[in-house]
């Protein structure tokens, strides 16, 4: 019958659609095979995954600015841990942790605090160069971050280990953790450092840790390459460290920290702070022939030559087996004995980070001056780690796959606390200005090495861990560790926060401007051709204060007599001899320093011509194929940013600017 | 897309064969609108590079017998599906083939339209597109062989050599910044110098070897002098005839020269002739405006004084402008050739002493510092019988040989001349800051500037360069 027949097969369509809801059901069961799992109520605005240097002043930052910030790391005890050595700034690095201050960040003011050796690096140079370097008490140092971050509002720091980053509609939504815990936000920070599937070899050995002693992040790791990122592979090394008392310091060379202290924050800048806490030496030793001669015989034994580890280490920061064969010429080399705080009896020994078996480490070390009794406590090790290429990234740090999902710190492909920081606080920044429905926070490579740090980052990704140098940045002249207040706490200010630095930032360089008018507009005085001349230095009548400046032979010593005979001297604010110099060194290469802001004028003219989203680069003829491919991949917002991707050459943007005319 | 153009690829003119030139999209498909192959041939797609036999036929009349080169994408001279025609060179046909190609779809070509496509598709570099054009101009086998040169991307090399030495020295200055507290000896102050000096003087002979080949390019030049009726258009219609050169009429300021350009062992040569100039009847106004014209005239690297053989030593050497030349100091580094005409009704007084002494004492007479020429020869001719032309030949073409620069170089154009001076400028300011021991960032930013320059040249040199060089050339690294 018709009837019958319909209903049955009405029955049996009814019946497939149970099992199809119950197929469903299951699978969707089988998703989430942790029971249990608890969703926090509370919605934050962002969450910060890992409180290393990045993590730290990204969450601190979000928090600081009004957001509700959640802060998770594996271990509360490990907060701001220098995992390697244990020392803030450097060359450029130094630069680097200025401009962190400038933004609000904390390293510098912690570092001011913590440091028990502090050292301006490049004095000999000119004031662009200089460099504030200093050791931390490692202890201290995490201390002193852990108060901050525990001191500031809107900010809760949870220990658990986050194992998925949960996503909706192509937006974070939240990070779920091992224990099951559902944190729930639309902004996202990551922040792993080199604990995704982070190996560590010595020798033979190797155990999955994100650093010697705490596990690595496994989970995590899949999460992102769930989502959809690329995922490469790096390694760094690390030396080993031993005990302060079985050393023979007669044997070394001492290394006295600074007698002037030059604090990293601008906070104890301008309050004319004038003392850290104790300060105590750095020692010298050197490699020999017997070092060289066990790691030459070793050599097979290192992961890094018996092919065991593949990814790449920095070239700047070789392990010691490194040095030796590759500048085998060379009859020895430099190790700094660092301290690693004031009640301890940790040593890092800088200059041998190494990745040989232990037998060897031992025997290679007591070789060396000075090391012939010293007993290591921790072994060096070499550790490999995932990281996403940055290229992945917006220049505002955010993916550009999945929207508030942000990525900083080495899981970039970067090496170093500063850098970390430096990205840590860009990507809070871009966090605020995204909930205040403000443009994405970038700063320019004319403007900071933030911003040469991240330009490079996401233009021309990592072949190995980046740390930054001077020579990378094109404007050496402009970007000087003294003024990153005045070229970057106007972004602080923005957002309402650093208001009152930033008066006094304002304030200094009204200072500056007025001593710089009169030496401009001042002609010399009878009595200082005199005193110019007793120095032979001869000057005709006439002439003004600022040509004597200008002259090869100007030292400080003849910058001070200048100022004392400066007209009107009493009317001028007064200026330290350190400011004095500043101010002689503007005056003095102002013409290299106009000609570097042309520059950066005339390119960023050329340069900041926007390319439009949309643009199609496979019907743009011309253009070589491997720079159509790296274009289309990097998607470049501006000529500039595509003229710097490796593979586009001047001839593929000349064609690119021909088609945007 | 590229749209398809055509061109005359020859000269405008009556000649056995004329090229035309058409490239871009469908360049096939239009043409086999018109072309009709003699015996039967695939698609133009599969003649890639092969010599087509047939005939252009347009609106049912046939224009031409024409050999047709197809030449696929992108293995062609722009690197787009491109053909050439051989036609007749006739410029009637030629009117009609063009008139027939633009009708079927082809427009005009703007000059340098083919080889800015080359550029654009990546056929060429911006030095080898500047080296195109200069193989079309060359005017000698040597100046030929620079542009050739320049073509192959040799210019390139040694602008890259250039670069490297310079960045290694900007490596080398940067570790001392980057790498203060790293246990590495730093380059020295003297080593610094050195090094900056021998860059600064690598640019220089690059500029100078330059200049010297640009020489070829605007041709030695030879200047005739002498009194009205003495030989000089006699002299001028011989090389004419001999080296079936060009002859035309060059408008001067003052004067009217007469130009003509030969070519000897591959030697471009200029010979002007001071044509018109009656060195006794005119005033001393109109040799004034003369001489100043010669002055006007570029550096002379030959100059023949003609003087007339059949009228008496003296009464010659009265109507010749040797002493006036004398004191042109834009003339003193030419080799001067001295020409007894009319050696066929010589006169006696002549024949006393060998020319040579004739001169030398008459020089000394004159008081004229002689010493101040670079060469000079002497030689009895008569253009009317020809005697003496052919030792006067050789020993021409020996002189140009030897005072031609011997080719080791890259000629540069002005553009990149400018650049070159610039940088050149930019080491020397650089060195001023060495020697006065000013900080090595100022140094650095100033030795940035020629780097900057010299990457107008080649294109963006980038940050990863100086650190793979550093990083290559020291042991960095605690």
């Amino acid at each position: 019958m018709p009837k019958f027949t319909e209903s049955s097969f009405l029955f049996k369509s009814l019946c497939a659609l149970w099992l199809l809801f119950l197929i469903m059901a299951i699978e969707i069961l089988k998703k989430n095979p942790k029971t249990g799992n608890f969703k926090f109520q509370k919605k934050f605005d962002v969450i910060v995954v890992g409180a290393g240097h990045a993590g730290c002043e990204a969450a601190h930052i979000t928090a600081l600015a009004g957001l509700e910030t959640l802060l998770i790391t594996m271990n509360l005890d490990t907060i701001a841990q220098m995992s390697c050595n244990p020392a803030i700034g450097g060359v450029a690095k130094g630069h680097i942790v200025r401009e962190v201050d400038a933004l609000g960040g904390i390293m510098g003011r912690a570092i001011d605090e913590t440091g028990i050796h502090f050292k301006m690096l490049n004095l000999s140079k000119g004031p662009a160069v200089y460099s504030p370097r200093a050791q931390a008490d490692k202890k201290l140092y995490q201390q002193k971050i852990k108060e901050i971050l525990e001191n500031t509002q809107n900010l809760t720091l949870f220990q658990d280990t986050a194992a998925d980053i949960l996503i909706a509609k192509n937006k974070a939504a939240g990070v779920q953790t091992q224990r099951g815990y559902e944190f729930m936000a639309d902004n996202v920070i990551v922040t792993t450092g080199t604990f995704l599937r982070g190996l560590i070899h010595i020798g033979d050995y190797e155990t999955a840790a994100g650093r010697f002693g705490d596990k690595s992040s496994e989970e995590l790791s899949h999460s992102i390459a769930k989502i959809g990122f690329p995922l490469g592979r790096l390694k760094t090394g690390t030396p080993p460290r031993i005990d302060a008392k079985t050393i023979d310091f007669t044997q070394t060379t001492p290394q006295p920290p600074d007698e002037f202290w030059q604090p990293f924050s601008y906070e104890s800048e301008y309050s004319q702070k004038s003392a850290p806490i104790k300060q105590i030496d750095c020692h010298i030793t050197y490699t020999g022939k017997d070092t060289h001669e066990t790691i030459r015989k070793n050599i097979n034994r290192s992961p890094l030559y018996s092919g065991k580890i593949q990814s790449t280490g920095p070239r700047y920061c070789p392990s010691i087996e490194d040095k030796v064969i590759r500048f085998a010429e060379k009859e020895r080399h430099q190790i700094f004995l660092e301290p690693e705080g004031l009640t301890t009896n940790e040593v890092y020994c800088n200059g041998i980070s190494t990745s040989l078996p232990e037998d060897v480490q031992w025997k290679f070390l007591r070789s060396i001056k000075g090391l012939e009794e010293a007993v290591i406590v921790r072994a060096g090790y070499a550790i490999e780690y995932d990281f996403v290429p940055p290229t992945e990234l917006n220049p505002h740090l955010e993916t550009k796959k999945v929207k508030g999902l942000y990525f900083a710190g080495q899981i970039n492909g970067t090496t170093g606390y500063e850098e970390a920081a430096a990205q840590g606080i860009v990507a809070g920044y871009n966090v605020i200005h995204s909930k205040r429905k403000l443009k994405p926070f970038t700063l320019r490579r004319d403007e900071a090495y933030t911003g040469v740090l991240i330009d490079d980052l996401v233009t021309k990704g990592v072949d190995e861990p980046y740390r930054m140098f001077t020579s990378r940045a094109e404007y050496r002249l402009l970007l000087r560790q003294d003024n990153a207040d005045r070229r970057l706490m106007k972004y602080a200010r923005r957002l309402g926060l650093r208001e009152e630095l930033y008066g006094q930032m304002i304030e200094r360089y009204r200072k500056y401007f007025h001593v710089k008018k009169a030496i401009k507009r001042e002609k010399l005085t009878v009595s200082a051709i005199n005193t110019l001349k007793e120095k032979g230095i001869e000057v005709q009548k006439g002439v003004f204060f600022d040509a004597v400046f200008k002259r090869p032979q100007i030292n400080s010593e003849i910058i001070s007599l200048l100022y004392e005979h400066l007209p009107h001297k009493n009317n001028l604010p007064f200026l330290d001899q350190k400011e004095r110099e500043l101010i002689a060194m503007e005056i003095k290469y102002e013409g290299y320093i106009r000609r570097e802001k042309m520059k950066t004028k005339r390119r960023l003219e050329a340069l900041t011509r926007k390319i439009p989203a949309n643009i199609n680069y496979d019907k743009l003829e011309g253009i070589k194929f491997e720079a159509k491919q790296k274009l289309k991949k990097i998607q470049p917002e501006t000529i500039g940013q595509a003229a710097r991707i490796s593979g586009v050459d001047p001839s593929d943007i000349d064609i690119l600017l021909l088609y945007l005319k | 897309m590229a749209r398809p153009i055509c061109a005359l690829a020859t000269p405008i003119g009556r000649s056995p064969v004329a090229i035309i030139r058409m490239s871009g999209e469908n360049t096939f498909k239009l043409i086999e609108k018109i072309f009709s192959a003699a015996t039967k041939v695939n698609s133009l797609q599969n003649s890639h590079k092969t010599a087509l036999y047939g005939y252009i036929r347009y609106n049912n009349v046939i224009l031409d017998e024409v050999i047709l080169l197809p030449f696929k994408k992108p293995h062609s001279y722009t690197g787009e599906e491109s053909a050439e025609i051989q036609c007749h060179g006739n410029p009637i046909i030629i009117k009609k083939l063009l008139h027939a190609l633009y009708e079927i779809g082809f427009e005009k070509a703007q000059p340098g339209e083919f080889t800015k496509r080359a550029f654009l598709n990546n056929k060429l570099d911006l030095t080898q597109a500047e080296a195109v054009k200069d193989i079309i101009e060359a005017r000698s086998d040597k100046e030929l062989q620079s542009a050739q040169l320049l073509k192959t991307g040799e210019f390139r090399k040694v602008i890259l050599e250039f670069k490297s030495s310079l960045l290694n020295l900007y490596a080398d200055l940067s570790a001392e910044l980057d790498f203060c507290d790293e246990d590495i000896e730093f380059i020295s102050f003297e080593n610094k110098l050195n090094t900056l000096s021998d860059i600064v003087k690598k640019a220089k002979s690059l500029l100078l070897k330059s200049n010297e080949i640009q020489k070829f390019r605007e041709g030695l030049e030879a200047v005739i002098f002498g009194a009205p009726n003495v030989g000089k258009s006699s002299l001028l219609n011989h090389f004419a005839g001999i080296e079936r050169a060009i002859v035309s009429e060059i408008p001067g300021t003052t004067r009217d020269f007469l130009e003509i350009e030969l070519t000897i062992d591959g030697i471009s040569l200029k010979l002007i002739d001071t044509a018109g100039i009656h060195q006794k009847t005119i005033d001393n106004i109109e040799k004034e405006g003369m001489l100043r014209s010669i002055q006007k005239t570029k550096e002379a690297d030959i100059i023949f004084i003609l003087l007339d053989g059949s009228i008496t030593v003296e009464d010659s050497f009265l109507e010749s402008p040797i002493f006036e030349l004398a004191k042109f100091e834009n003339l003193k580094n030419a080799s001067i050739f001295f020409l007894l005409n009319k050696q066929d009704i010589a006169h006696k007084s002549w024949q006393k002493k060998t020319l040579k002494n004739i001169f030398t004492d008459l020089i000394k007479i004159n008081n004229i510092n002689i010493n101040s020429f670079k060469d000079i020869f002497f030689h009895k001719i008569s253009l009317k019988t020809n005697e003496g032309l052919d030792s006067l030949h050789e020993k021409l073409r020996l002189e140009v040989q030897n005072i031609s620069p011997h080719f080791e170089g890259i000629m540069m154009a002005e553009w990149q001349k400018d650049i070159f001076n610039k940088i050149i400028d930019d080491l020397n300011a650089t060195k001023a800051l060495i020697v006065n021991k000013e900080p090595l960032e100022i140094i650095l930013s100033s030795l940035q500037n020629a780097i900057d320059n010299i990457a107008l040249l080649l294109g963006d040199i980038k940050s990863e360069d100086i650190l793979g060089r550093i990083f290559s050339r020291f042991c960095i690294g605690k």
